[in-house]
């Protein structure tokens, strides 16, 4: 018998943990990359203060009118804080605009819904920023037998200079 | 990592990992340090040490 809940617990794993990202977060579940920007719509909401810091606060939801690869892959919509020393993004909450990541979407079709998610970045040492927390939560359901909720929340931490000791040698003549 | 999955607010399984995640030129390796898991069996929550139990 196929264990859904494994099957499902295996790819939330994945959902943060994609080696090729720079912070195991995949691209398409974050349209603030250089790539991801412009297939979506930003307007400047105001200026707060998050965990001390002074923000932009922005909004952004998908190109409307891009062309239709760009409305597929577009998928999220939300708000963003934006340091506005930095420009990096401090915490951003997302809402499903038009679908569920591929992975999840190719298992359990469209009985899926997300009901979002959240992504907090912290400055762990001068000019560097990695994400320091995500959560996000969705609602399954396969055929008349399988309903869940899923939750996911991840937290990094003891982040570490990765420490590197090298040796030149050189041969005699 | 903490990950729920429940039914009716009711608990099915609940699993949490801890990772070591080392910086690669690609991206970055995270190696697991720990695992809990519990799966709900008949009526009961049971331990499980590997994913997936």
């Amino acid at each position: 018998m196929v264990d859904i809940d494994a099957i499902l617990s295996d790819i939330l794993l994945d959902f943060v943990s994609h080696n090729k990202s720079r912070d195991g977060i995949e691209d398409e579940l974050f349209p603030l990359t250089s790539r991801e920007q412009e297939r979506y719509v930003f307007r400047l909401l105001g200026e707060e203060q998050v965990d001390g810091r002074d923000t932009f606060h922005v909004a952004f939801e998908p190109r409307g009118k891009s062309p239709s690869y760009r409305r597929e892959r577009a998928a999220w919509k939300g708000e963003a804080f934006i340091d506005k020393r930095e420009f990096q993004p401090v915490y951003v909450t997302t809402d499903m605009a038009r679908k569920v990541p591929l992975a999840i979407r190719a298992l359990f079709g469209t009985n899926l819904t997300q009901v979002g998610y959240s992504l907090s970045f912290s400055e762990v040492e001068d000019g560097v920023w990695l994400p320091v927390s995500y959560g996000g939560e969705f609602k399954v359901k396969a055929g008349f037998f399988y309903n869940r909720v899923a939750t996911i929340s991840l937290v990094n931490r003891d982040f570490r200079r990765t420490e590197v000791d090298s040796t030149i040698k050189f041969a005699g003549p | 990592m903490h990950t729920r999955l429940t039914k009716d607010r009711k608990l099915h399984r609940e699993e949490k990992y801890v990772f070591t995640v080392t910086p690669t030129p690609d991206g970055f390796e995270a190696s697991r340090v720990s695992f809990e898991g519990w799966l709900l069996h008949k009526g009961e929550l049971l331990p499980y040490a590997e994913p997936h139990w």
